[in-house]
């Protein structure tokens, strides 16, 4: 299981292989390896953009709860 | 007594004693304690009292528009703090204060407490801007310390999922003024931070006066935000209000909706942001294979296109062949992952491929020495040969024109 990146991190991380990739001067071979890691990179940080936890959750000190009616007065 | 030239008349005594007060910089703005005595409210809306202590009374006025700002109504005995500029009113000679605030007695002592108990965290290094910590760009949950009742945690709501609806909240409720909320301001942090599902803390409570917002300035919630493992935002009150918490918390936000919008990214920003650098991604591909398309043709002068096909990129299929027959051995999980990585590998090799440059609308021209590269390559004339990705042509050149002639 990978470590899960953080968003900052992984844009900065594809940034990096883009610019490499842009200046044209890596080998084919290293071009393959960016490339594919580019892959890996847009995966995480789309499924990160997409994750989604709608709810509010009330941590009291016996438990936790919805938030009353989700309306406040 | 004669009638001296260089004697003043009244107004300019008293004018002159004015101007000399109001080029003093401590007269100009003060606070002085006193007790109340001889409050009367006037009709038009302004305040006069005096001031005294044991040995000494002074007048002053408080006008309307600075009286309508008091919390409280202000009575004969009573012990305050005003603020206030000291002059003199000319007409009457009369020196006086210009009341613009006041407020009752022992909340100085409240000031000297903050003060005190500022000084001793800095003096620790409490609020060294080392020790701050970044905010996540991109928090996934926001864990928010405030009352479950107040217009704080309404507000944050309501920002936070304008910015971005999937955001997850989560709420430990405490009180936030009065008897006992500072230790469950306190709690409510440990138990953020117990829980540890929230990448960034929301710490605070909308506005009030200087009693209600008390207990931000307790030493027990600067020491619990201090101790936090998740970066802290504070918000108390307004913007003018600073509280303790604000110096210790890793960010100090005005009000609580902008302490929302400090933690929560708006998410369609990011996704252009995501979808921007993808782009780029598709661009660099391709302009990389375009430079090593003109290395190896620079190689390979007389070698047909497909050369440096056979040559690079031939082995490697070879490779993924054989790195396929060992995953179908493999077992079935490791099998779709590989194969996933395998396709994304086959997927970057066909776009690599020079051949593929031709399906993409360029196409190549040869001449008698091999590959024409240069509008200087051919003379009028000269026969040509095009190459498309489906099929050749021959042509013959009618007229060349160098570039920047």
């Amino acid at each position: 299981m990978k470590k899960k990146i953080n968003f900052e991190q992984g844009m900065q991380e594809l940034e990096q292989l883009v610019q490499m990739l842009e200046s044209g001067q890596i080998s084919l071979e290293d071009s393959f390896k960016a490339y594919e890691r580019a892959v890996e990179l847009r995966d995480s940080l789309k499924q990160l953009l997409d994750e989604s936890d709608r709810r509010i959750r009330v941590l009291t000190d016996s438990g936790e709860r919805p938030l009353e009616g989700e309306k406040a007065e | 007594m004669q009638n001296n030239a260089a004697a003043l008349s009244v107004s300019e005594l008293n004018e002159y004693a004015r101007r000399l007060m109001a080029g003093d910089p401590l007269l100009r703005s003060l606070e002085v304690n006193g007790e109340i005595s001889g409050y009367k409210n006037h009709y038009s809306g302004h305040r006069y009292f005096s001031l005294k202590d044991d040995a000494a009374r002074v007048q002053c006025v408080m006008f309307r528009q600075h009286a309508v700002g008091l919390d409280f109504q202000p009575a004969d005995g009573m012990r305050v703090t005003v603020r206030a500029s000291a002059s003199i009113f000319p007409r009457d000679g009369a020196f006086q204060l210009y009341v613009t605030g006041m407020r009752k007695a022992g909340q100085g002592d409240l000031f000297a407490q903050f003060e005190r108990l500022k000084q001793k965290l800095m003096a620790e290094g409490l609020f060294d801007p080392a020790r701050k910590r970044d905010i996540p760009a991109m928090p996934r949950r926001i864990g928010i310390a405030t009352s479950e009742t107040g217009a704080a945690l309404r507000d944050i709501i309501h920002v936070a999922r304008r910015r971005n609806p999937g955001i997850g909240l989560i709420l430990a409720p405490c009180a936030v003024q009065g008897e006992g909320a500072a230790q469950e301001i306190v709690r409510a942090i440990e138990r953020l931070n117990r829980n540890g599902e929230s990448d960034v803390l929301l710490v605070g409570r909308g506005g009030g006066s200087i009693e209600d917002l008390w207990a931000f300035n307790e030493e027990c919630v600067a020491r619990a935000i201090a101790a936090s493992r998740i970066p802290v935002i504070s918000c108390v009150g307004h913007e003018i209000d600073f509280s303790i918490a604000d110096f210790v918390a890793d960010l100090r936000a005005p009000t609580p909706s902008a302490a929302a919008e400090l933690a929560v990214p708006v998410i369609s920003q990011k996704r252009e942001s995501l979808e921007h650098m993808l782009s780029r991604l598709a661009g660099a591909l391709a302009a990389g294979q375009q430079v090593r398309r003109l290395k190896l043709e620079g190689l390979s002068s007389a070698g047909p296109l497909a050369a440096p096909d056979r040559l690079l990129l031939e082995p490697r299929r070879q490779d993924l062949r054989q790195l396929d027959e060992r995953l179908r051995a493999a077992m079935p999980g490791v099998l779709q992952r590989e194969r996933n990585r395998l396709n994304a590998l086959d997927a970057s090799l066909r776009a690599l491929n020079p051949a593929s440059v031709l399906d993409r609308g360029y196409a190549m021209v040869r001449g008698k020495r091999g590959i024409v590269d240069r509008a200087a390559g051919v003379s009028p004339r000269d026969s040509v040969r095009i190459v498309f990705s489906d099929g050749e042509v021959d042509a013959e050149i009618t007229g060349v024109q160098p570039m920047g002639e």
